[in-house]
């Protein structure tokens, strides 16, 4: 019996049909925007990127996306690990006047709060085109309330997690894993990546799943 | 799966911060005219001071803390916890004024079993300056009996809990000496041995409420626990035990007091819009302080605004008992939610780059916001891509310049140098030209470097420069990744 006769008549609602904007941004990177739901990075809502180390080359693969939305609105990096090197933003094709640094020294619970304070604001703001937070411990609650933020400010909102979380619940509408290959096993600036939740549509003729490991070069 | 913590130093806890150190505490209290020892900590202990004893009958070292045990401060600190408790689970009962009993069957999942809960619940209330014992057991007086007979144990299967029971000594009853008493003259040394004799004369020679209550234990009869209902509204006391108020440990208190608040707001997912703080002189004299808060409101503006009020009043250095916070004003409507992280939850924009950058400021200070600075000096110390927000402005892109890090680190790293040979999470190996930088000789800070692309053995790319003429100079200034 074919899937559709067998839920004939029976109110189903399938994952892929959930996302609630379609609108996206392209990551200029081919093979990533023929995974990526909706063939770009979603214009709304959280997207959790979950790294092995504190990096391993998140950034770059967002960095054309972020720097076609700084030439419209405002791109806010809260609590990044290391200072942000303006040239480097602006070879990328940024406009580095657009974007804002939100970092508190220390790392205690005040300050804990304080900076989900500001990514949440910074989220609900409404020219920010997209929020970056360099987080760790996160509860699904939290990610829920930065995810409802998001939603009201329309804003894209990233959070970089380390992987260990992966196997967490979250409310992220798109999850990323990405995985440094080891140097005799690739050029460098290769990432594994795989996907473990995302809300949308994988574009037509792609063959990717969740969970299926990709490999793109950066 | 009932859990049950049992705070052994809870009086002394809720009194001083750090019972830890190497100061002997004890709480005393007054019974009938005579003062009694209701706790000691390991340091008092070490000097003979045990619970119970009376103060009379024991040499006080001028070493030791005497503490007088305040049930009232006791009573709202164990709110407290339970405000912090409902974070694991909504079913818990409060056990005396030292202990409390969650059942916790449905968070097991949520929190990756129960050794993984047990750690998280231990860790948090060590976090907050108490040191609990607890156990865990498949009914609620078995945990209760067993925290205080075996410390720390876990028992999940209710067959495990029948098999401890067991051969656990009739001692650790919670029953009267009496009662003990006739249980070790009718030969009974175990609740075994209990277990094992006819249940009508057990009745008949002990009582019904006993038998009872070893159903209960062993869980073949349901029993009654009182859950415990969240406060509608939010009140604490800090008392100083060394009654001279100064500028710091009123700080100290504040913060206290603020963390336990947070704790019930958290509970209520919601935000008042008044503090009321009275402070209490030893001489009864009161004095009285409310503090609005509103959507910027942080821990910091608000202890900010204590203190400029003692300074005010010249409190400072006059005796002062305790501190106490009261808070009335908490919506109980949860139509109208508010933001976790503190604030009024509009579900609303900031509209405006103006009432963002605003915001941030009152609340983080202007240093922690910042641009990116667009001209570049190759003098770490001149460019750290700040500018802060005050000095913004727009300015014209610049030029063409070779391939730069996505991150620079705060301050140069020196590396260590192997045959000449940088080492960073390993020997660097060299990608790129040399891009040589020699300042003009009649400028005052002579700069001589060659900068370099390196990448380390797991395949990072970091951006380094050597000092010319200075031998094995090498610094790691910039990440790639």
């Amino acid at each position: 019996m074919k899937k559709n006769e067998l839920f004939r008549g029976v109110d189903l609602i399938y994952g892929n049909t959930l996302a609630t904007n379609k609108k996206t941004y392209s990551s200029t990177f081919d093979d990533l925007d023929r995974i990526l739901p909706n063939g770009g990075w979603p214009r709304v809502g959280i997207t959790e990127i979950l790294i092995p180390t504190v990096n391993a080359n998140a950034l770059r693969l967002l960095l054309p996306a972020l720097a076609e939305i700084s030439n419209k609105r405002w791109v806010i990096l809260v609590s990044p690990p290391y200072t942000p090197f303006s040239l480097a933003w602006e070879q990328a094709g940024a406009d580095v006047s657009k974007i804002l640094v939100i970092d508190l020294p220390g790392s205690d619970s005040s300050n804990r709060t304080n900076t989900l304070w500001a990514y949440e604001q910074a989220l609900r703001f409404d020219d920010c085109g997209a929020a970056l937070f360099w987080g760790d411990e996160m509860s699904t609650v939290e990610l829920r309330k930065l995810y409802l933020a998001a939603e009201i400010g329309d804003t894209w909102g990233i959070v970089f997690r380390s992987a260990k979380f992966a196997n967490y619940s979250s409310p992220a509408s798109l999850r990323i894993q990405l995985d440094t290959l080891s140097p005799s096993k690739c050029h460098f600036t290769s990432n594994n990546l795989s996907t473990t939740k995302f809300k949308g549509t994988i574009i037509k003729g792609s063959s990717y799943s969740i969970g299926q490991q990709f490999l793109l070069e950066i | 799966m009932w859990v049950y913590l049992y705070f052994p130093y809870f009086s002394i806890e809720v009194l001083v911060d750090d019972i830890l150190d190497k100061q002997p505490y004890a709480s005393v209290t007054k019974i009938k005219e005579i003062i009694t020892v209701e706790a000691a900590n390991s340091q008092a202990q070490a000097l003979g001071i045990k619970p119970g004893m009376s103060v009379q009958s024991f040499y006080i070292n001028e070493h030791v803390k005497l503490l007088k045990r305040n049930q009232e401060v006791e009573y709202f600190a164990l709110e407290s916890l339970c405000d912090w408790a409902l974070k694991f689970t909504p079913r818990m009962s409060k056990v005396g004024y030292q202990g409390l009993l969650l059942e916790v069957r449905g968070s097991l999942k949520l929190f990756s079993g129960i050794e993984s809960l047990m750690e998280q619940m231990v860790a948090e209330l060590k976090s907050l300056g108490y040191r609990p014992e607890f156990a865990v057991a498949p009914t609620p007086s078995a945990a209760v009996m067993l925290c205080k007979d075996k410390p720390n144990l876990v028992i999940v299967d209710k067959a495990d809990l029948k098999k401890v029971l067991s051969m656990t000594s009739v001692a650790a009853l919670l029953i009267s000496y009496q009662e003990k008493k006739n249980l070790k003259d009718l030969g009974i040394r175990n609740l075994g041995d209990c277990r094992r004799l006819p249940r009508i004369g057990l009745r008949e020679r002990l009582s019904s409420e006993f038998v009872d209550m070893l159903d209960c234990l062993f869980g073949d009869k349901p029993e009654y626990v009182e859950e415990f209902t969240p406060r509608e509204f939010f009140e604490s006391t800090f008392c100083f035990p060394n009654e001279v108020i100064e500028i710091k440990s009123v700080t100290h208190a504040a913060q206290n007091l603020l963390r336990e608040l947070s704790l019930y707001l958290f509970r209520r997912q919601s935000m008042p819009s008044r503090l009321i703080w009275r402070l209490e002189g030893n001489d009864n004299h009161r004095d009285f302080l409310s503090i609005c808060c509103d959507d910027s409101s942080s821990r910091e503006s608000i202890i900010k605004s204590l203190v400029s009020y003692i300074l005010k009043r010249k409190l400072a250095g006059r005796y002062l008992s305790s501190i106490r916070l009261k808070v009335f004003d908490v919506p109980k409507d949860l139509s109208t939610r508010m933001d976790f992280f503190g604030s009024k939850f509009k579900g609303e924009k900031i509209t405006g780059y103006e009432s963002l950058v605003s915001g941030l400021k009152r609340r983080l200070g202007e240093d922690a916001i910042y641009f990116l600075k667009e001209d570049f000096s190759y003098e770490p110390e001149d460019s750290y891509s700040r500018k802060s927000i005050s000095s913004y402005r727009l300015s014209p892109r610049s030029n063409y310049h070779p391939e730069r890090p996505l991150w620079l680190v705060k301050k140069p790293v020196k590396l260590s140098v192997t045959n000449q040979w940088p080492e960073y999470q390993g020997v660097l190996m060299i990608k790129s030209e040399r891009e040589r930088v020699l300042t003009n000789w009649w400028e005052s800070n002579i700069i001589a470097r060659d900068y370099f692309i390196a990448s380390t053995a797991c395949g990072r790319r970091v951006w380094v420069y050597k000092e010319l003429g200075v031998l094995d100079s090498w610094y790691l200034w910039g990440i790639f990744d």
